[in-house]
């Protein structure tokens, strides 16, 4: 779907925009956060029905959390941010200083309260505004923001990927975060219409003729 | 119409502020003058960042910003920044609120719309189940370790921490199921030590525990890996010695085990002197069940006792 040279341009992009958000982070929580993105795909919805495709481990079947943001005008999506629950679990402990032990193979999931769906869906609330608005600005076009709202997901094998049938385009941005030393592994997912990936590779195209 | 819907943004049970492109405050609800204890007439076309010092710090700039001129819609968790407008009654410790930053247009001004919700009574619910979960977990913590110490205790002789009947009984079965499997010889050796009533009388039991600790210790470093050393009771010891090549393996092995016994022990000053009997049964030539393997091992033992002490005997040559 996207080239190499789009897909660098792209993976280049998105570096500088979560790299904004980290250093927001950063200053928020007080500590120092690094948010990296080394892996860009742009894939048809279609094509993720069919299986063989480069989605990330975090879709085993299992739980998850999602926070989700809808962002509309010009371009027009929903955007994700997805943890494996250990993972967000991790990320929110982390943020507010307090001690996670994870047990190797432990099959229970971690206990997450209101508070930690609070931390979680800032964090997202940060990161997705971060990304999302850097993208209306490369499309120089105003995107108009909801307020994530953040789930606990049991997905089972069979609905894996139900909750992204809401574009024709997924962006995928496998993202890691280092919090305090900490290694926290999640995917921005952002489902895009077809005229917004369009406008978006339009632009790309535009940026490396220039 | 206009003044219904002012009056029930003053009803609603959360802070709500409206702030204009200078952050100058233009609607202050009445929640907020309970709250905060001040009035709209204190508040209304004051900054709100100059009056309320933790909304002058950058994360809510930047949320406020981001509204203004991004349309961003901002959320500030009480987890991350515990309080933005202290209650007027500072009764309460450790605030919590959560803040909700949004985008307002109306007659083509820019606004924005603050959301606050005290949520300490909430966060201290969670502090109190978080509490009550770490106790929880720490007293399954404990009761784990009880139960490993009992199991260890209910399969474990006290005196010795060797491996006790039961233990010795269910090593032997896997064992002789393993041999089986493999076609292997095993060995089993009861080993009854001489004279060890004596010691108990003339010394006294302190004497006879202290000989029993230390004549495990001295048979435990003959052990291979996959040997089993027990004490049955009284002083009566058993060894499992699966793997044997041949009969004259299990002879070596009775051998080192009356050799380790020959020095002295010293106890208080003392030295005391002790033998063993040994008696050996062989899987699968004496019997192919544990309770048989046993019995022979200990019927050669007796031999022994009657022949004078101090020796190993085979199940097989004394029948």
């Amino acid at each position: 779907m996207l080239n190499p040279l789009q897909k660098d341009a792209l993976t280049e992009l998105v570096n500088v925009y979560v790299g904004y958000a980290a250093s927001l982070l950063s200053e928020m929580v007080g500590l120092r956060i690094l948010l990296s993105v080394p892996r860009v795909d742009l894939i048809p919805e279609s094509e993720m029905e069919q299986g063989d495709l480069p989605l990330p481990d975090i879709f085993s079947p299992g739980h998850i959390v999602s926070s989700y943001v809808s962002f509309g005008q010009d371009f027009r999506g929903k955007a994700f941010l997805v943890f494996p629950v250990q993972q967000a679990k991790l990320l929110v402990n982390a943020c507010i200083g307090e001690e996670l032990l994870l047990e190797e193979g432990d099959a229970v999931p971690p206990r997450f309260l209101d508070t930690d769906f609070d931390v979680l869906k800032e964090i997202s609330n940060l990161i997705l505004n971060a990304v999302i608005g850097e993208f209306g600005n490369l499309l120089e076009t105003r995107v108009v923001f909801t307020v994530p709202e953040v789930e606990l997901i049991d997905v089972t094998e069979s609905d894996q990927r139900l909750f992204l049938k809401d574009g024709v385009y997924i962006l995928i941005l496998h993202t890691t975060f280092t919090v305090a030393e900490i290694q926290v592994q999640g995917v921005i997912m952002i489902a895009l219409n077809l005229n917004s990936v369009s406008c978006l590779l339009n632009k790309i195209d535009a940026m490396l003729e220039a | 119409m206009f003044k219904l819907a002012y009056l029930a943004l003053d009803k609603v049970n959360q802070g709500i502020i409206i702030l204009d492109k200078d952050l100058k405050i233009v609607f202050w609800n009445a929640w907020l003058e309970q709250y905060a204890g001040k009035s709209q007439e204190e508040t209304i076309g004051q900054k709100l960042p100059q009056l309320f010092s933790d909304l002058s710090r950058k994360p809510c700039l930047d949320a406020f910003q981001g509204a203004l001129f991004h349309r961003q819609s901002r959320f500030l968790s009480g987890a991350l920044h515990h309080c933005f407008i202290p209650p007027a009654e500072e009764i309460q410790k450790d605030v919590r609120q959560n803040l909700l930053v949004e985008p307002l247009d109306y007659n083509d001004e820019k606004y924005i719309l603050l959301q606050i919700s005290d949520m300490t009574g909430h966060y201290s619910r969670v502090k109190q189940l978080k509490h009550m979960i770490k106790e929880i977990d720490s007293e399954y913590e404990q009761v784990r370790a009880a139960e490993k110490i009992n199991r260890f205790k209910a399969f474990h002789d006290a005196l010795t921490g060797l491996p006790n009947r039961y233990l010795f009984y269910d090593r032997l079965d896997n064992a002789i199921s393993m041999a089986q499997r493999n076609k292997e010889m095993l060995a089993v050796v009861f080993l009854d030590l001489d004279g060890f009533k004596e010691v108990n009388d003339s010394y006294g039991h302190e004497a006879g525990d202290y000989l029993l600790q230390a004549v495990a210790e001295r048979l435990r470093v003959l052990l291979r890996e996959s040997d089993t050393l027990a004490r049955l009771g009284g002083d009566e010891f058993l060894f499992i010695f699966p793997q044997i090549k041949s009969e004259s393996d299990a002879a070596t092995i009775a051998k080192k085990i009356l050799t380790a016994l020959a020095h002295p022990f010293l106890f208080w000053g003392w030295e005391l002197y002790l033998t063993a009997s040994i008696g050996i049964s062989l899987y699968p030539k004496d019997a192919s069940d544990s309770r048989n393997l046993i019995n022979k091992a200990d019927l050669a033992m007796y031999q022994v006792k009657d022949s004078g002490k101090n020796d190993y005997h085979f199940y097989h040559s004394v029948t």
